[in-house]
C-alpha cells in the first residue's frame, strides 16, 4: 500500500468514532445490561484496560510495518506468499459479511423505529450503492466524511444525553458493590467487540505512520470513547432500569423518542435515527474498501488508496462492484425474517469478529515474530 | 464537464423521489387527512382486545371529539379493524398522550398492553397510564364530553394537575414495567368516573369525609366489610344508570358489532357531564390489580416514594374549628433495622419531613400554642396515611413503593446476604414513624 500519507491520526481517530457508533448502539447497552444488570454503566469502564492492551497491541503489529506497507501488506509479509495470500483471501469473506450484516442491520433499525411496514431490501440496496461510490473513490474521501460528520454526530450525541441526564433515576444505577465485578466484566465484553472493530478496522486504511508513539493518541481516544459510552449507558439505564432496558431492542432509540425538549420540541427520534446512517455508510465504505484492497493484493495486483477514475476497471477494479455486490447479498440473505436478527447480532457477528480481533490478528504477529520477518 | 452532467443527472434522478406521491415507500400524508389521537382505552373483551380511541375536538371542523372503538385479538388488529371499518381519516398514533386501561382488564392482567407500549414502534415508552376505577376505558373515554371537549382536554388538565399536587403522580408504561419486573408489583395512577356535580359534592365532603371513604377501600376490601360478595366490575358498569359500551355505540350509529363505535354524545347531541378525575392509585401485583390507594393516602405514599408536591391537608384546630394546610415540602429518610446476629432484617425506621403553610385557620391561629397545636396534628395527619400504606403494602405483600430499593441502598451488601426477597420479607417487618413538621408560614392578617 501507498503510505504517502495524505492524512494522518486525527483523521483516522474520527473515523474510528464515527465507525463505532454504528455497532455500540445495537448492542450496547440492551446486552450488556443483560449480563451486568444496575452495575452495567460501569461496563465501558471495565473494558477499558483489556482495550488498551489491543491498541498497545495494535501499534507494536503497525509499527512493523515498512514503508508503503499496510495491514495487508503485513499479512503477506508474515505469513509468506502462499498463507499470506490465503489469508487475504479469507479475510474479505469476513469484512464482506460484516459489511452485509452493517446494511442489514442498519435497515433493521429505519424499519423498528420510522418505517415498520417498508422491506428491509430497499433500505440495503440503497445503502450499498451509496457505499459502493464512496468506495470507488480514494479512502481520503472517507475520512474526509468522517471528519465532517464527527461534529454533527457528536453534538447531537451529546445534547441527546444532556437532556436524558435530567431524567435518570439513581436507584436505577446504584448501589454497585464488589459483587457485580463478575457480572461488569462480563457486561464489558459487548463493549470490547464494539470498539475492537472500532480500533483495527482503521488499520486496514493504511494505519497509522510507521514512524512515531501512536499508543497515547490512541489511547486517549479510548479513554474518551469510553467516558461516552458510560455516559450513554447511565442515560439508557438510568431513564428505563436494567431490566426494561435489557428489554428493549433499541433503548438508545427508545430514550430519544421520549425526549421533550423545552416543552415544545419532540418525537425528533426520526432525524436522530437518519443521523445513524452517516456511521453505517462509513463503516460499510471501509469495509468495501478494505476488502476489495486484499482481493487485488492476493491477485498480484498493486492497489493504490489514492483516488482512481471511478469508472475506471484497470488493476481489477471491478472487484470493488463485486465486493458491493457480495455485501448486499450477504445484507439481503442475512435474517430475512426479523427473528433471526437477534442470532446474528448477538451470537454469530460476535462471535466471528472476537475470533478476528484477538485470534486471528495476534496470530498473523507471532508467526511474524517467529519467522523472525517483523 | 461531464462530472458535472453526471451530477446533474444524479440530482434529476433523485428529484421523482422527493415529491412524495407515488411510491410503496412513500408515507406522505396531508395534515388534513391524518386524525391524531391523543387517547387510547384498552379493554378486555372475552379474552380479545377492544381498543378505543380518542382524538381532540380541535381535529373535527365541527368541534365535536372523535371516539373510536374496535375489537381484535391485539392491539394492532383492534386498530386495523378500526382503520378498515372507520370512514374517519387516516388514524396517526405517534402523539398518544394517554393510555387508558379499564378496571376489569387491569385485574385479567396488562402485561401484553405493556409489551405492546414497549414494543409499539409509533407510540412513546414514557406514555402516562391510568386504570379507570370500577369502569371500562370505553365507558369513560366515549362518556366523557363536557361541552365541547372530550376525554384528551380533560385527561391534559388531569395530567397537568398531577404534575403540580403532591397527592397524586401519572406514573408511564415505563416505569410500570420497570416497578413490575423489579418489585412484582406497581402503581397506576386511578380514575375516578363519574357526574360532574358528584365529583364536586365529593371534593366538598373533603379529606376523610364519608364518600371519600367507601372509595379508599378496594373492591375486596368492601368486601371483606360488608360480608357480601361485590359485583364485578361488568356488573357494576352495567348496573349504574348510563348506557353500556354497546348501546352507546348504537346510539352512535353503528351499523355492525365490530365496527368503530362514534359515540361521544348522547341522543340529541347533550354533552353527558360525565368527566374523570384522579382518585389515588391502583395497586398491581404481578401484572393484575390487586386494590387501589385512595386519594387521601395516596400523599402518604408520595411521601414514601418522595414525589412531594402541593397538597392540601384538613385538619382539626384547638377548638374544633376547620384549618387548612398546604403541604409545599416533604421527604422521608428510610433506615433498615438488622438483626445482628442473624443479620436479617428486622424493621424499617422512618423518618418523615413534612413543611407546610396555613391556608384557612381561625383567627388565633398565629400563637405559639395554637402553631404547635397545628404542627402536631399535621404530623399525625402525615403519620396516619404514612401508616395507612404501609399497611396496605404489608397486606398486599406487594412491594410498590420500592422500599426494596431503598434499603438496598442504605446497606446493599447486607441487602444482597438476605435469604429471602424483600418482598416475601414485607409482611414481617416492623415499620417505626417519626414524623417531624414545621409550618412554614401562618399566612396571618397581620402579616398582609
Amino acid at each position: 500500500m501507498n503510505t504517502t500519507h495524505s492524512y494522518n491520526d486525527r483523521q483516522l481517530l474520527a473515523l474510528a468514532v464515527v465507525i463505532f457508533l454504528s455497532p455500540s448502539l445495537r448492542l450496547f447497552p440492551s446486552t450488556s445490561a443483560r449480563l451486568a444488570g444496575r452495575a452495567v454503566w460501569l461496563s465501558a469502564l471495565a473494558a477499558a484496560p483489556v482495550l488498551l492492551l489491543y491498541i498497545l497491541f495494535l501499534c507494536r503489529f503497525m509499527g512493523c510495518r515498512r514503508e508503503g506497507e499496510g495491514l495487508p501488506e503485513l499479512f503477506l509479509r508474515a505469513l509468506g506468499e502462499k498463507a499470506g495470500r490465503a489469508l487475504l483471501f479469507a479475510v474479505p469473506v469476513w469484512l464482506l459479511l460484516y459489511a452485509g450484516f452493517v446494511l442489514r442491520s442498519g435497515a433493521d433499525r429505519l424499519i423498528t423505529t420510522i418505517y415498520p411496514l417498508s422491506p428491509p431490501a430497499f433500505f440495503t440496496l440503497i445503502m450499498g450503492i451509496l457505499c459502493l461510490i464512496a468506495a470507488l473513490g480514494s479512502l481520503r474521501s472517507i475520512l474526509r466524511v468522517a471528519k465532517l460528520c464527527l461534529p454533527l454526530v457528536c453534538a447531537i450525541l451529546l445534547l441527546i444525553l444532556g437532556f436524558a441526564l435530567f431524567g435518570i433515576d439513581k436507584t436505577n444505577l446504584l448501589p454497585v458493590t464488589g459483587r457485580d465485578a463478575v457480572p461488569v466484566l462480563l457486561g464489558a465484553l459487548p463493549v470490547i467487540n464494539v470498539l475492537s472493530v472500532a480500533v483495527y478496522l482503521p488499520c486496514f486504511a493504511a494505519g497509522p505512520a510507521p514512524k512515531g508513539d501512536h499508543f497515547r493518541s490512541y489511547a486517549a481516544w479510548l479513554l474518551a470513547v469510553c467516558v461516552l459510552l458510560t455516559l450513554l449507558c447511565a442515560s439508557v439505564v438510568g431513564s428505563f432500569g436494567p431490566e426494561l432496558t435489557a428489554r428493549l431492542t433499541r433503548p438508545f432509540f427508545s430514550l430519544v423518542r421520549n425526549l421533550v425538549f423545552f416543552n415544545s420540541l419532540e418525537r425528533v427520534e426520526a432525524l436522530v435515527v437518519t443521523l445513524w446512517i452517516f456511521p453505517d455508510f462509513l463503516l460499510v465504505s471501509l469495509l468495501l474498501f478494505a476488502a476489495q484492497f486484499c482481493l487485488r493484493l492476493a491477485l498480484g495486483e498493486k492497489p493504490s488508496y489514492r483516488a482512481d477514475r471511478r469508472l475506471d476497471m484497470s488493476g481489477r477494479r471491478w472487484l470493488i462492484w463485486f465486493c458491493a455486490a457480495a455485501a448486499v447479498a450477504c445484507g439481503l440473505l442475512i435474517a430475512p425474517e426479523p427473528e433471526g436478527m437477534a442470532l446474528w447480532s448477538e451470537k454469530i457477528i460476535p462471535a466471528l469478529n472476537m475470533c478476528f480481533a484477538f485470534l486471528v490478528l495476534p496470530a498473523v504477529w507471532v508467526t511474524g515474530k517467529l519467522r523472525k520477518v517483523f | 464537464m461531464k462530472k458535472r452532467f453526471s451530477l446533474l443527472l444524479l440530482l434529476l434522478c433523485m428529484v421523482p423521489a422527493l415529491t412524495g406521491c407515488g411510491s410503496i415507500y412513500s408515507n406522505y400524508r396531508e395534515v388534513e387527512q391524518i386524525l391524531a389521537i391523543q387517547t387510547m382505552g384498552l379493554d378486555d373483551r372475552d379474552g380479545a382486545v377492544r381498543l378505543t380511541l380518542a382524538a381532540p375536538s380541535t381535529t373535527r371542523t365541527d368541534g365535536s371529539p372523535v371516539c373510536l372503538s374496535g375489537t381484535g385479538q391485539s392491539v394492532t388488529t383492534a386498530i386495523q379493524r378500526i382503520r378498515n371499518y372507520s370512514s374517519e381519516e387516516d388514524l396517526f398514533c405517534a402523539h398518544v398522550n394517554h393510555v387508558v386501561l379499564g378496571e376489569p382488564a387491569a385485574r385479567q392482567g396488562i402485561a401484553d398492553m405493556l409489551i405492546y407500549l414497549c414494543r409499539s414502534p409509533e407510540m412513546r415508552i414514557d406514555t402516562p397510564l391510568y386504570v379507570v376505577r370500577e369502569h371500562t376505558a370505553e365507558e369513560l373515554i366515549s362518556g366523557v364530553v363536557r361541552g365541547g371537549t372530550g376525554i384528551c382536554e380533560v385527561l391534559d388538565s388531569v395530567k397537568t394537575s398531577a404534575d403540580e399536587r403532591g397527592d397524586s403522580y401519572v406514573f408511564t408504561a415505563s416505569q410500570v414495567m420497570r416497578s413490575l419486573a423489579r418489585h412484582g408489583s406497581a402503581l397506576i395512577c386511578a380514575l375516578t368516573y363519574s357526574d360532574s356535580d358528584e365529583l364536586t359534592e365529593q371534593s366538598a365532603q373533603g379529606p376523610g369525609g364519608q364518600g371519600q371513604e367507601a372509595e379508599s377501600r378496594s373492591p375486596e376490601e368492601q368486601e371483606e366489610e360488608r360480608g357480601e360478595p361485590s359485583p364485578p366490575p361488568e356488573d357494576a358498569a352495567r348496573n349504574s344508570e348510563e348506557p353500556a359500551p354497546e348501546d352507546q355505540a348504537q346510539n352512535g350509529g353503528e351499523t355492525g358489532p365490530e365496527e368503530p363505535a362514534q359515540s361521544p354524545e348522547t341522543p340529541g347531541g347533550q354533552p353527558t357531564g360525565k368527566t374523570a378525575a384522579v382518585t389515588g392509585y391502583a395497586v398491581l401485583k404481578g401484572d393484575k390489580l390487586c386494590g387501589y390507594i385512595d386519594r387521601e393516602d395516596a400523599i402518604g405514599a408520595n411521601f414514601l416514594l418522595n414525589l412531594v408536591g402541593v397538597s392540601d391537608v384538613v385538619v382539626p384546630g384547638r377548638d374544633g374549628e376547620t384549618v387548612t394546610l398546604e403541604i409545599s415540602q416533604g421527604h422521608t429518610e428510610l433506615v433498615p433495622v438488622w438483626d445482628e446476629k442473624d443479620g436479617s432484617l428486622t424493621g424499617i425506621d422512618i423518618y418523615a419531613r413534612v413543611s407546610a403553610s396555613v391556608r384557612e385557620a381561625g383567627e388565633d391561629s398565629a400563637s405559639l400554642e395554637e402553631a404547635d397545636y397545628i404542627t402536631g396534628q399535621l404530623e399525625a395527619a402525615i403519620s396516619e396515611r404514612i401508616r395507612s400504606v404501609l399497611r396496605s403494602s404489608k397486606r398486599l405483600q406487594a412491594d410498590f413503593l420500592g422500599l426494596g430499593d431503598r434499603v438496598e441502598l442504605a446497606d446493599p451488601v447486607r441487602f444482597r446476604r438476605l435469604d429471602a426477597s424483600f418482598t416475601e420479607l414485607l409482611p414481617t417487618l416492623t415499620f417505626r414513624l417519626s414524623v417531624s413538621g414545621d409550618l412554614s408560614h401562618i399566612n396571618n392578617l397581620k402579616d398582609i
